[in-house]
């Protein structure tokens, strides 16, 4: 649809709109505006500008905690920025608006032989918030994260500058804003060059470990094989000999000659994922049936089921599967999110150095487990690191907890996710903005170098002297490190520095009374 | 999951308490009271951890007029608000025979009109997030008109008829409104005072309210069974009741 049909385009440039953290833990009010183009979106930093408010852009909300958040602030909705610019079959690069989900870009791409180099786990986010995030897929170890596949980017600072940056033009900003979860400026496209496929399918092989040494030797295994992609699930339950007992999902895409059906495999109806469970019961009621079982013995009996069907059925056993059922495990229950409804979940995805993860991911697991507080989903994943600035990549694993947020251990598991992010920082392991909910300001000085922070945030002051590019996020985990000036900076001290109203002549509130009780 | 609240009348008692408590279970806390000292001290004591969790914001509640722009400046600093528990309160000591009407009209201000001011912009924004909590600090004083202080048992009597209003208008939207309803607490307003009945330490109490508004009870006695003891007081007449001087 054209830009100018949309409803929104019409008499509605901004709306104040709850928008909500995927993990529906964290909400904010804002100021939403739609820019369609450039010129919107200096239009609303501007605006911004004279406000005294502050802007971030949002993509699609899959973000699961605060980092696309910006309470009584500007958010710029990219959903009118949808658009691919450009794409050569020839030699896979495409061009993209920054509000393009990997859906449309997938869908657009196969039918000529390519897929995307690095995928989420949904293929509802956008590509501007992907590569804001760097996020990563499960093939993190052989093909790195989505910067790796950026070719260039066109940004507006928060100076309202268009840059066109490539990583030879303007490394130090080519290195920053991926990553930068859109601190420094707002996507305006995005160049990624995309991998050739000669298959629509995967070669998948899956392994059942019965502890987590086993799982760190089928990483190692598979790791040696050259898998391109490794994934772990992981039952967060079971103690003593069984703990970390989980399951390893590895895949490498198939080679020229190697699926005769290959160009056959690539059309759509083949990939899509499938509408109903057993061919019966609607996907879309799934998350119903499963609500009953949302607390910890329910939770403990559908892991030990995973695990037991998989290591009776799938152990070892070499199968072919399509892209988009391999990659996309979040989008194959429709919003099984709701089983955590009505306080949400948190994601705590924490990585550590391959010297100590085993050691130190072991006695978190432990520790939530002495709290009766388990993860009801963990998800482990190898890393390697990378270039960029405020990247996550390091040389060893990550482990992705989902936390409930139980009515009534809200406190409990705050302190606890506290205690880990204390030992991951001790660890020298790194945290995941695009996830994250719990992490406080001396962790995060801890897991990034002082002098790579010096250099981002010194680059955002140059591109953003206003300090107008912010979200709760940043606010929440680098408040020492914002620019001057910004209204941030003044929440230290709310209302002290209002005049102090005359006091009450006669009454007090802790007056000793004569009689009566409260 | 890091969540936003804002305790009004936090300097002392059961409203210092939610703030340490609060702050503790990893809120970020705008703590709202008038005696800026103490407040700072409660507010260094909290921070002393290091990570920043209390801000202090000095204001009288019976200063209406100011707290639409201090509320929205706390959403803005907390970046959200997802609690708002207003404890202001006030119990003057008075007369049995003594009907002083400008000390009444003090009362209601800040235990009535002081928590309308905060609660109706906090009830709007809730409304509009489609979820919140909001808590009121009655009183069990307010089940029954007592010869003791009457402008106390009704402003306590006001607020909780108030709160369930907004608890009509608001559980459809997803908001919770809790009224907790204390019996005697050892508290600065109880200080002094001889032979209070089933009286509980601060800490119990807002252990309890805590327990209270992470289960989604609307009304609650604080401790549970101040509930029985009121079922029965204001199941007795109003004819027998007077000649009960209580």
């Amino acid at each position: 649809m054209s830009d100018w049909l949309s409803p929104m385009a019409v008499d509605a440039p901004e709306t104040t709109e709850r928008r909500e953290g995927w993990g529906m833990a964290s909400q904010a009010l804002c100021e939403v505006r739609y820019p369609g183009s450039e010129e919107d979106i200096r239009a609303a930093l501007e605006h911004a500008r004279a406000s005294g408010l502050t802007v971030l852009p949002w993509g699609n909300g899959r973000s699961y905690g605060d980092a696309a958040l910006n309470e009584s602030n500007v958010l710029l909705d990219t959903s009118r920025m949808t658009q691919i610019v450009d794409w050569d079959p020839e030699s896979g690069v495409v061009t993209c608006q920054p509000g393009v989900t990997l859906e449309k870009l997938w869908k657009h791409i196969l039918r000529d032989g390519w897929w995307p180099p690095v995928v989420s786990g949904t293929m509802l986010s956008t590509l501007g918030g992907l590569v804001a995030a760097n996020a990563h897929g499960k093939n993190n170890v052989m093909h790195g994260p989505i910067g790796d596949h950026v070719v260039g980017f066109t940004l507006v600072t928060g100076a309202g500058e268009t840059r066109q940056v490539t990583a030879e033009s303007d490394p130090d900003l080519f290195h920053a804003a991926i990553g930068g979860m859109g601190w420094l400026g707002v996507f305006t496209s995005v160049t990624l060059q995309m991998k050739r496929v000669y298959s629509g399918q995967l070669e998948v092989l899956p392994l059942c470990e019965p502890n987590l040494q086993g799982m760190f030797d089928a990483f190692a295994r598979c790791e040696s094989e050259s898998w391109d992609y490794v994934v772990g699930w992981i039952d967060g339950f079971p103690k003593g000999a069984k703990m970390g007992r989980g399951q390893i999902h590895a895949a490498r895409y198939l080679q020229e000659h190697e699926d005769p059906d290959g160009r056959s495999s690539m059309v759509l109806e083949k990939q899509e994922l499938p509408p109903r469970f057993f061919g019966i019961i609607p996907k879309s009621l799934l998350w119903r049936a499963v609500k009953p079982f949302a607390n910890r013995w329910g939770m403990r009996l559908i892991n030990w089921t995973r695990f037991t069907v998989m290591k009776v059925r799938g152990d070892g056993h070499r199968h072919r599967q399509e892209h988009a059922r391999f990659n996309f495990l979040l989008d194959y229950i429709p919003r099984w999110k709701w089983i955590y409804k009505p306080t949400g979940l948190i994601q705590y995805q924490f990585f550590l150095p391959k010297d100590t993860a085993q050691r130190v991911f072991t006695r978190a697991l432990a520790m939530s487990q002495s709290e009766r507080l388990e993860p009801w989903l963990v998800v482990m994943k190898r890393h390697r690191e990378d270039s960029f600035w405020l990247s996550h990549g390091l040389d060893g694993y990550s482990f992705a907890c989902d936390f409930p947020v139980l009515p009534g251990r809200r406190g409990d598991l705050w302190r606890l996710t506290q205690r880990f992010n204390q030992m991951v920082a001790d660890a020298g392991g790194r945290f995941y903005f695009v996830k994250d909910s719990v992490l406080d300001a001396d962790s995060a000085r801890r897991a990034w170098d002082a002098d790579v922070l010096d250099r981002f945030f010194a680059l955002k002051h140059e591109l953003d002297p206003d300090g107008l590019l912010q979200s709760n996020l940043l606010r929440r985990i680098f408040p020492d490190r914002l620019t001057p000036g910004a209204p941030v900076v003044e929440r230290a001290e709310v209302g002290m520095d209002a005049p102090i109203p005359s006091p009450l002549d006669v009454v007090e509130v802790g007056a000793p009374p004569v009689k009566d009780v409260d | 999951m890091l969540k936003r609240a804002l305790v009004i009348g936090a300097s002392s008692g059961m409203g210092a308490e939610l703030v340490r408590r609060l702050a503790a279970d990893g809120h970020v806390v705008a703590a709202v009271a008038r005696r800026a000292d103490r407040l700072q001290e409660l507010a260094d004591e909290v921070n002393a951890g290091g990570t920043r969790r209390v801000f202090p914001v000095v204001h009288d509640v019976t200063d209406t007029e100011s707290v639409e722009a201090l509320f929205e400046r706390v959403v803005v600093d907390l970046d959200g608000l997802d609690l708002v528990i207003y404890c202001a309160g006030v119990m003057p000591r008075i007369g049995i025979d003594e009907y002083p009407t400008a000390l009444d009209r003090q009362v209601f201000e800040v235990n009535v009109i002081g928590a309308m001011a905060w609660l109706n912009p906090a009830a709007e924004r809730m409304a509009h997030l489609g979820g919140g909590t909001l808590v009121g600090i009655g009183s069990v004083a307010g089940d029954r008109g007592r010869v003791g202080n009457p402008a106390y048992c009704a402003s306590k009597a006001a607020l909780e008829t108030y709160m369930e209003a907004l608890r009509n208008r608001l559980a459809p939207k997803g908001v919770q409104v809790l009224t907790v309803k204390p019996g005697p607490v050892r508290t600065p307003m109880t200080q002094g005072l001889d032979k209070l009945p089933m009286v509980i330490d601060v800490s119990v109490a807002v252990d309890q309210i805590l327990t209270a508004i992470a289960k989604r009870k609307t009304v609650v006695y604080v401790p549970k069974r101040w509930g029985v003891v009121m079922a029965v007081i204001r199941a007795i007449p109003s004819s027998i009741f007077q000649r009960l001087g209580i």
